[in-house]
């Protein structure tokens, strides 16, 4: 017993100085798009961040664009580079994969037309940490370029300033719905596959009390 | 310890496939139905057990529990757990249904072979049976994370890395499932000691 004794100090100090390896059994990659840039986050099952974990991006014929690694929490950004539906994959190592497509349409924004920019849309990237001060600039902006050009706006022009509006507005959904993501098993899974496993036993007992019943 | 689908090759996926179907034909060939609840709650304890991550430190590691299922089961460790990795696969999708064998076998393969290893010390004095389950339970870890290793050499070239960086990460899980399967096998010989000594004439293995 002494040696378990002992052991038990050491199994804990190696857990508090152990490297940050991670060995979970499933990896996720969840990316979104912010104005023409692809952001991505990557987790073990558990919420664990994958740092320094490979990321490729594919088009859909399966040509690899780029790639790079994650940052120490598990982020990697990139521009995205052509405008068609982008295939994501992450490898962290060990036989760990996951992949996230992210759909044209998803990444939309793209640079804006000279047009629009000469508009004088808020291009300040740092404007969706404050949406508020994002939405008084916006307004302001607005208002004091139409009162001096009065350049009339086209469809187009107006759908990838509403576009990129509805990114800043929803890029704090979009981070939080990334937070959300891969949680990690629930209970009623985890009593659901104990079930399952349960009922495998109850008809191995059924087919033997069956079988057994008939002779006795 | 679970590997992702699309990452090892065809071959690989077919080997692994194979060996775990041999493996759980022999188990179910040696399951006596005494013994199915048995291998029912072993299975069970394997589910839970690599569902449940414990945050420990800066890593957070699951338990695999296979040294344990292998030196009660023997051979019927290959069905246990093939079911509840079938279950993993389907409801969590860790793992995957494709690389479901290579992932039975990785898990399964180290059980069995432990067993023929140490299971005959179980029967010694407890203080040796303590000795020859933390042995069992931390070297069927071991086994996996150098299969783990193998099955990835056709894909990520150099095995020697691989195995060094597999066998390091899983070296918290080697002492704890050892000093688990010690105290379950030290628990068992006191509680229960027919699970762990099986009458001749009915011996499933």
């Amino acid at each position: 017993m002494s040696l378990f004794k002992n052991a038990f100090p050491m199994v804990f100090l190696i857990f508090f100085f152990w490297p940050g390896v991670s060995f979970a059994h499933k990896v996720s990659i969840f990316a979104w798009a912010e104005d023409g840039v692809v952001h991505t986050q990557s987790k073990f099952s558990g919420g664990k961040k994958v740092v320094n974990g490979k990321v490729e991006v594919f088009d859909q014929e399966g040509k690899r664009l780029l790639e790079g690694t994650t940052n120490t929490d598990g982020e990697f950004s990139f521009n995205a580079p052509a405008d068609t539906d982008l295939e994501i994959v992450l490898t962290a190592g060990m036989g760990h994969k996951g992949s996230w497509t992210l759909a044209a349409e998803e990444i939309g924004g793209g640079p804006l037309t000279s047009i629009v920019s000469s508009h004088t849309v808020p291009t300040d990237s740092s404007a969706h940490g404050n949406p508020f001060a994002s939405s008084k600039n916006g307004v302001t902006g607005n208002n004091s370029t139409r009162g001096k050009e009065a350049a009339p706006l086209s469809i187009v022009d107006v759908e990838t300033i509403v576009a990129r509006q509805l990114d800043k507005k929803l890029a704090p959904l979009t981070r939080m719905l990334a937070a959300e993501q891969d949680k990690g098993p629930t209970f009623s899974d985890i009593f659901g596959g104990i079930g399952y496993i349960l009922g495998l036993v109850g008809l191995g007992a059924y087919i033997r009390y069956r079988k057994e019943g008939r002779h006795s | 310890m679970h590997i992702s689908e699309g990452v090892l090759s065809g071959p690989v996926l077919a080997a692994g496939a194979g060996i775990a179907l041999a493996g759980t034909a022999i188990g179910l060939k040696k399951l006596d139905l005494d013994r199915v609840p048995q291998a029912g709650m072993l299975a069970a304890a394997f589910f839970v057990a690599s569902l449940i991550h414990v945050p420990l430190g800066p890593a957070s590691v699951h338990l695999i529990l296979n040294g344990i299922v292998g030196v009660l089961l023997g051979w019927v460790a290959f069905p246990a757990i093939l079911t509840a990795l079938l279950l993993q696969a389907m409801m969590f999708q860790y793992g995957g249904i494709t690389t479901l064998g290579v992932n039975t076998v990785i898990m399964a393969l180290p059980a069995v072979i432990c067993f023929f290893l140490f299971r005959p010390f179980i029967h010694k004095s407890n203080r040796v049976a303590m000795v020859a389950a933390f042995g069992c339970g931390a070297v069927s870890v071991l086994l996996g994370a150098v299969l783990v290793a193998a099955s990835l050499m056709f894909t990520e070239e150099n095995f020697l890395e691989v195995a060094g960086l597999v066998v390091t990460a899983h070296l918290p899980v080697m002492v704890i499932e050892g000093i688990i399967t010690a105290f379950c096998v030290a628990f068992l010989k006191k509680v229960k000691p027919e699970l762990l000594y099986p009458d001749e004439t009915n011996e499933p293995f």
